[in-house]
């Protein structure tokens, strides 16, 4: 520990501490404009500058490290007049429209310019007129002559997204912050984020309030399993105007996604679902809520009395006190049957978690700790957005390697130490061989030797020789060689893996026992993803769920409740409204209108992220809390609860006694700070006989399908963000990825027709050539309209083998 | 030197005006007469001060002028310098045309000093100096322009920007610049701003002699910024992260240029010709890229795929590089004068000083000379298997690559022999310090007198015991021979490493080239030019034995002059070597400068590979910084640009 004097102060300091951080964490405060706890120093406002006993110079607190025996000033007449010669040149081309501005009433300028007393500017400094320009992304207002180029939107652009969009541009007077890399641009937001005054304004809200005019509630956002914490910013009880987010509020410091920040409006939307509704002679009509209770309880038990199951289907983006209400009336029918979309992915997780006994849960910032990262199958891009900050924060603070495995360019890959391109479906093949040469190497963790199945593990390896590896994944030695390495001599390591492993059954166990094999369990991080906000929750209630298709599809089961869930947005729309069709009765329950609604009996509005009160499990296995925002009560919730009490008695009244009754099951426990998180498990440590792998599929091409899970709020029938996701071409619309090698070899150009065929379909797309992505491959990112690509699939593939033809 | 009519300089007054040229105070700093050719300098203003030589400089416009130049150069990253300059520019410009007003000197001063004590960087922190100094020295100009409302009269400037560390850097690579780029994360931005300077990235990275560190700022307060570090991070950065550097064909004229030594004179000339659209075909004697680089320096210290990407780079922008085609026996000067528009000899000295000891011509086995010996051994050979025992002569950088590499090829005992002490090798502190930890065993204040052999193969050396007398002319102690202190060392391997010459047996007829007395290519050294017109050299086999970088710098600087020959024009230094060479007289660096900051912080070292383990194998030592370390030691860089002006009409 380092000891100084701060305003005659006398405190300590961890080594490496800058003055300002000493001082604040001191409860000294020193103004700055610039600084941004996210951020690595900028020093460009100088505002925070202080003065050393015994140096000529002042300095800037940001910047300068504390030093043993130093004593510091941080306010005298001279630095006083200092600051406010700063902000007066700020002020000389900073127009005064704070009336207009969004950020007036919480803009640091003013704060500043109001505690430095900055009464009148009587200086010039001519420059050129700064006129309206337009910015990287639709979704932002850039007001060019309220910038105060203090740089933080350029800094955050680069180091939390690792995007080169923002630059600054010009010199002396004339240097201005300029989005000179427009195609690069996300659209996440974090320049907007970190602005300190108006320069930078949300562009979406068709409303907008200022800051006296709002309520402010802290919420989850109810996109992805990450669990970002955001602020909803709420005008009069019923119009969301924007989102916040600060850099207090964990896990993601106030970092979101262009979904998280953007993608909230569709809870504006126009055509949320209102009443209940009841189909009658073919249309749907309104009615009462207890109508729509009582027609489905009878229908639910009518099914039983005909001797026919029925079939729930429960979101993984509902809470887990809907969930449990769901579970609940579904266990009121011993015939039914319950599944949830989490299934395809979470499901498989945590039952392989269980299998091998390894405990589920983990902290984000430990990733800052690791040498290595290995992202395998992941793309953290449309999903998971915020799990790449991480990985980035942890390369700035900690030089950790990156090892990206993937047959698709992803977030991560520009920044990857290697990049290993294995054809889908074949990462078993590289995990068994990296785990034979760490035994051959002696490179593993000896303890794993005591682990359960070690022998059977090791000796099953055998078969996977580097040849067979490098020839099946498609990969050059090099790289094999050099991730080996990386993997091999890390001294911490994270592995975060995604759809692409799960896809596969062999290559998820194949990789969570490279994992054993390593000690990541004791020391370094298994962190699996997961794709939507209460995935983890839902599958840790609904323990063994059955799969969507198999309830939609199943001819036994007559008639089906989906609640916040529709089976058109990931199944082949075809077999499902075939399905639909013979179901004798189907209730939705959603906030906006979806494909179901087609074919529902009842429909019954439920509420969104917005509305609701209650909990998510995100995907690090801790609880994450759904702050009611506006309004009295989610009828969704309501529905659930007249209709169990309906059918037998009411076990929960209310959202808080539903997450009690999480508690009492040992579903959830309460940690040591108080935190929510999954009940631990306390199974022995066990080696999985991998299953031998796929058969290599008939057809040439592979096709990956990207964001099958997005919110269908964002975009499925309709699109429900206005402004949220489709405008930024970079990131969304629908669009068939193609190598330029195979297009070459296709004679394929951009925009040209091509024919997918499939076992269960053809599909005609546009392709558009990406590069970098792997020969054999063929990638199809979803949003709205995606019947089209569906018909391809036969269930909820990640991959699917087809062929491909020009034409 | 001219004389000084008036200076502030670093804080020191010489003040002459109106005094007889024989009571001129003597001169604390010195200021070349002429800028260039018929423009003598009338006055220098720059960060320590103002220099005034001519009394016919308009101080008011001089200092608007100047003050013009710092908010041009002024960055944006800070903002007192980015708008106070500017403020400080809009009143200067009233004064200087004529309509100042009272009052306006005051408040030029009073935003001056706020700016001077909180920029970022030295360009706002020194930029106001001279005009602070002009107005203390210089008032009643001021004062006049503002009640006459008198218009200052425009006179003629030259301006440049530079840094200490810069200004020592003999390929003037743009230090601060690309220390800043890694410091905001900005690595391929840093590798970018490098490669205006040099093709050679990686390979200075590694085993550049960094005159910049010694020129640091930041020593001043606690510890120079590790700049060579941060340029390996960079090159790096690059290979890590398989980025394909961007590098298309530039070519564009039908003009040819064949360059003889792909080593970093060739490389660096070809670099910048092809850049000019150039055709150039470079002819290397060995298979790879690098020359004395390549086979000089061991694999331990700069990995060879370091400059065979370095050469790949350079020939993917455009240049031919024809692998084991050696001059004098594949291809004569004469032939290529025949093909080729000019010619670039950078054929390095490759040949080995003798020791003037007894025995050292008759080609004993188990004698060899350093350089020999060191590529052998990295063409993967063990230049004498039978020898176990090594000694090498000599205290230079090629001494410790032998005596380490020795090591490395299994010969496990191993001398070094040098006629001074420790203080005085001139070697690299870091490689005599990582000798030591492998084990090498120093003999010092001895040099070696007569070889021992048997049967024509070396069986020991005679040294003979030295003492430190006076000082030579390069400073260091003379070593003195001790009488009849003679002893003799065993041993199966002798290596003399005490320097290289050039080896001219690759020109048919040597005397066509004047040479200079030290054996090397004699070039007009404004034009790199050789007594033979159209064929230019530089590099070692120009100056001599030389640091890397030098040859480097030089390689490029005659790339320039070859394009000016092809152009037909009159060879002529560019404006920035003149600057470079005038920033070499007034010194930009003042080691006893008070920086008036704290400091308190220390470089970043690199990870070395353990001595035992790493002295059998020829893996790189170090491991490169890791990202976060390598953004921590450039956030240490105190961006020292400073703008220097000179009036010359």
């Amino acid at each position: 520990m380092i000891r100084l004097t701060i305003d005659g102060k006398e405190i300590q300091a961890e080594e490496g501490r800058t003055i300002l951080e000493a001082a604040r964490e001191n409860g000294i405060s020193i103004p700055t404009l610039c600084h941004h706890k996210n951020l690595l120093p900028i020093g460009s406002c100088r505002l925070c500058i202080v003065e050393i006993a015994g140096y000529e110079k002042p300095m800037a607190s940001c910047t300068t490290n504390v030093v043993e025996g130093i004593s510091v000033t941080t306010q005298s007449e001279k630095l006083f007049k200092m600051r406010q010669e700063y902000l007066k040149f700020l002020l000389i081309h900073h127009p005064l429209d704070c009336p207009i501005c969004d950020a007036g009433g919480e803009c640091k300028l003013q704060d500043l310019t109001f505690e430095h007393k900055v009464e009148k500017v009587d200086l010039t400094a001519e420059r050129e007129t700064k006129t309206a320009k337009p910015y990287a992304t639709a979704l932002i207002r850039y007001s060019e002559d309220r910038c105060v180029l203090c740089l933080r939107c350029v800094h955050a652009c680069r180091e939390i997204s690792g995007r080169t969009v923002l630059a600054l541009e010009g010199s002396g007077i004339e240097a201005h912050m300029a989005p000179v890399n427009v195609n690069d641009c996300i659209s996440c937001g974090e320049c907007l984020n970190v602005c300190p005054v108006g320069a930078l304004t949300e562009q979406s809200s068709p409303l907008k309030s200022r800051k006296w005019q709002t309520e402010r509630k802290t919420t989850t956002c109810p996109h992805c399993g990450f669990g970002c914490s955001l602020v909803l910013d709420v005008f009069e009880d019923r119009f969301i105007t924007k989102i916040l987010s600060d850099a207090d509020n964990l896990p993601n410091k106030g970092s979101l996604c262009v979904m998280g920040r953007f993608g909230y409006d569709f809870a504006n939307h126009d055509a949320r679902v209102k009443t209940p509704a009841i189909r009658d002679n073919g249309t749907m009509r309104t009615c009462e809520l207890t109508e729509a209770v009582e027609t489905t309880a009878a229908a639910l038990t009518r099914m039983t009395k005909e001797g026919k199951r029925s079939g729930f289907i429960v979101s993984p983006r509902a809470t887990n006190e809907e969930i449990t209400m769901v579970l609940q009336i579904a266990r009121c029918f011993p015939m039914s049957v319950i599944g949830t979309t989490g299934q395809y992915h979470t499901g498989k997780i945590l039952n392989s978690f269980r299998q091998m006994g390894i405990p589920y849960s983990y902290e984000y910032d430990n990733l800052s700790t690791c040498d290595l990262v290995v992202v395998a199958g992941a793309d953290l891009l449309a999903n998971n957005h915020l799990l790449a900050n991480k990985v980035r924060e942890a390369v700035k603070l900690n030089g950790a390697k990156v090892a990206v495995i993937d047959p698709s360019p992803t977030a991560l890959t520009e920044i990857a130490d290697v990049w290993l391109k294995t054809t889908p479906g074949t990462d078993t093949f590289l995990f068994n061989n990296i785990a034979k040469q760490l035994i051959a190497g002696k490179k593993y963790d000896t303890d794993a030797e005591t682990i359960t199945g070690f022998a059977d593990f090791t000796a099953g390896l055998e078969k996977y020789g580097k040849q067979e590896a490098l020839q099946q994944c498609g990969i050059d030695e090099k790289s094999l060689d050099r991730f080996t390495a990386l993997f091999s001599k890390a001294d911490t390591v994270a592995v975060i893996f995604g759809s692409g492993i799960t896809a596969h059954d062999e290559s998820m166990a194949a990789l969570l026992n490279l994992c054993l094999l390593r000690g990541l369990q004791k020391k370094g991080l298994i962190m699996p993803t997961s794709l939507q906000s209460n995935a983890v929750g839902a599958l840790s209630i609904l323990t063994n769920p059955t799969s969507p298709r198999d309830i939609v599809e199943n001819a036994g089961i007559g008639g089906l409740l989906i609640y916040e869930d529709d089976p058109f947005h990931y199944l082949n729309g075809v077999f499902t409204e075939e399905a639909m069709k013979k179901k004798s009765f189907v209730t939705v329950c959603d906030a906006l209108p979806t494909y179901a609604f087609d074919y529902a009996n009842i429909t019954i509005p439920t509420g969104t992220f917005a509305e609701k009160e209650g909990t998510f499990v995100a995907e690090d296995g801790f609880v994450r809390k759904v702050e009611r925002a506006r309004g009295n009560a989610s009828m969704g919730f309501e529905f659930l609860k007249m209709l169990l009490n309906k059918l037998c008695g009411g076990l929960y009244h209310s959202e808080q006694e539903a997450l009690a009754g999480l508690y009492k099951k040992e579903v959830l426990s309460e940690d040591g700070s108080g935190k929510g998180r999954l009940f631990p498990r306390t199974e022995e440590i066990r080696f999985l006989i991998s299953p031998a792998a796929d058969a290599k599929p008939a057809r040439p091409f592979t096709l990956v399908m990207r964001n099958i899970f997005l919110n269908h709020h964002l975009s499925d029938k309709v699109v429900y963000s206005k402004t949220g996701f489709l405008n930024n071409p970079a990131i969304a619309g629908n669009k068939l990825f193609i190598s330029p090698e195979d297009a070459t070899a296709l004679t394929i150009a951009e925009g040209d027709t091509v024919t997918l065929e499939s076992d269960f379909g053809t599909a005609q797309e546009r392709a558009s050539i990406k590069k970098g992505l792997k020969q054999g491959v063929v990638e199809y990112r979803m949003s709205k309209n995606r019947q089209n690509i569906l018909k391809l699939a036969g269930g909820c593939e990640k991959h699917i083998p087809v062929t491909v033809k020009k034409g | 030197m001219t004389d000084i009519i008036f200076s502030s300089w670093q804080g020191n007054i010489i003040d002459n005006r109106g005094k007889a040229k024989e009571a001129f105070a003597p001169l604390t700093v010195k200021l070349p007469a002429e800028f260039e050719k018929g423009s003598p300098v009338k006055a220098f203003i720059g960060w320590d001060g103002i220099i005034l030589c001519n009394e016919d400089v308009d101080v008011v416009d001089m200092s608007l002028k100047y003050v013009e130049a710092v908010q041009k150069e002024s960055c944006g990253r800070c903002l007192p310098c980015r708008i106070g300059s500017k403020v400080i520019w809009s009143i200067l410009k009233n004064i200087a045309g004529g309509s100042g007003k009272a009052g306006d000197l005051e408040k030029i001063s009073e935003t001056a000093l706020t700016i001077r004590d909180g920029s970022k960087c030295q360009i706002g922190q020194t930029g106001f100096i001279p005009l602070l100094h002009a107005f203390e020295h210089f008032r009643p100009q001021f004062e006049r322009a503002i009640t006459e409302q008198k218009k200052a009269r425009q006179g003629e400037y030259r301006v440049s920007v530079t840094a200490p560390c810069m200004s020592v850097c003999p390929t003037q690579l743009d230090i601060p610049r690309y220390v800043e780029d890694i410091g905001e994360g900005r690595f391929s931005d840093s590798l970018a701003t490098i490669r205006e300077n040099t093709c050679l990235a990686g390979t200075l990275g590694r085993v550049c002699v960094r005159p910049c560190e010694s020129n640091c700022r930041r020593a001043n307060i606690d510890e120079a910024i590790s700049i060579k570090y941060l340029k390996r991070f960079a090159a790096d950065y690059e290979i890590e992260k398989n980025i394909t550097p961007p590098a298309d064909n530039k070519i564009t004229s039908d003009k040819k240029v064949a360059v003889i030594g792909a080593g970093p004179a060739g490389l660096s000339c070809a670099y910048y010709l092809v850049q000019m659209g150039y055709k150039v075909t470079v002819f290397e004697k060995l298979g790879e890229p690098g020359g004395m680089a390549a086979v000089g320096i061991p694999d331990y210290r700069l990995p060879r795929t370091i400059l065979g990407g370095e050469g790949a780079f350079v020939e993917a922008l455009g240049a031919e590089i024809r692998y084991n085609v050696t001059l004098g026996k594949d291809i004569t000067i004469a032939q290529l004068q025949k093909e080729y528009n000019a010619i670039f000899v950078g054929v390095g000295a490759h040949g080995s000083s003798p020791m003037g000891v007894d025995g050292e011509d008759k080609g004993y086995n188990g004698f060899i000379a350093g350089v020999k010996y060191l590529l052998d051994i990295n063409l993967g050979k063990d230049p004498y298997p039978e020898g176990k025992k090594v000694v090498v002569v000599g205290g230079g950088n090629v001494a410790m690559d032998c005596v380490r590499s020795s090591f490395r090829i299994g010969k496990p005992d191993v001398h070094l022999v040098y006629r001074r002490t420790k203080t005085e090798m001139p070697a690299d502190p870091v490689e005599i310090r990582e000798a030591e930890e492998e084990g090498v065993n120093f003999h010092y204040l001895c040099n070696p007198k007569r070889i021992i052999e048997k049967n024509g193969k070396v069986t020991g050396v005679e040294c003979i015991r030295m003492e430190l007398g006076e000082p030579d002319q390069s400073g260091r102690r003379r070593p003195v021979p001790v009488p009849d202190s003679e002893f003799i060392i065993d041993t199966d391997i002798l290596i003399p490493a005490i320097g290289q010459v050039v080896d001219f047996s690759c020109l048919e007829k040597k005397e066509d080239f004047s040479l200079t007395k030290w054996n090397t290519f004699q070039v007009n050294q404004e034009t790199f030019e050789t007594s033979i017109k159209g064929i230019f050299s530089a590099g070692d086999c120009e100056t001599g034995p030389d640091v890397l970088v030098r040859a480097c710098g030089n390689g490029k600087r005659a790339a320039w002059k070859i394009d000016e020959y092809l152009k037909g024009e009159e060879p002529k230094p560019r404006m920035s070597e003149k600057f470079v060479r005038f920033f070499g007289d007034v010194k930009v660096y003042d080691k006893k400068e008070n920086l008036g900051i704290v400091g308190g912080t220390h470089r970043h070292h690199l990870k070395t590979m353990e001595p035992e383990i790493r002295k059998w194998v020829f893996d790189e030592v170090e491991d490169g910084y890791r990202t976060n370390e390598a953004i921590e030691e450039a956030s240490r860089c105190l961006r020292c640009y400073r703008i220097g002006m000179i009036a010359v009409g």
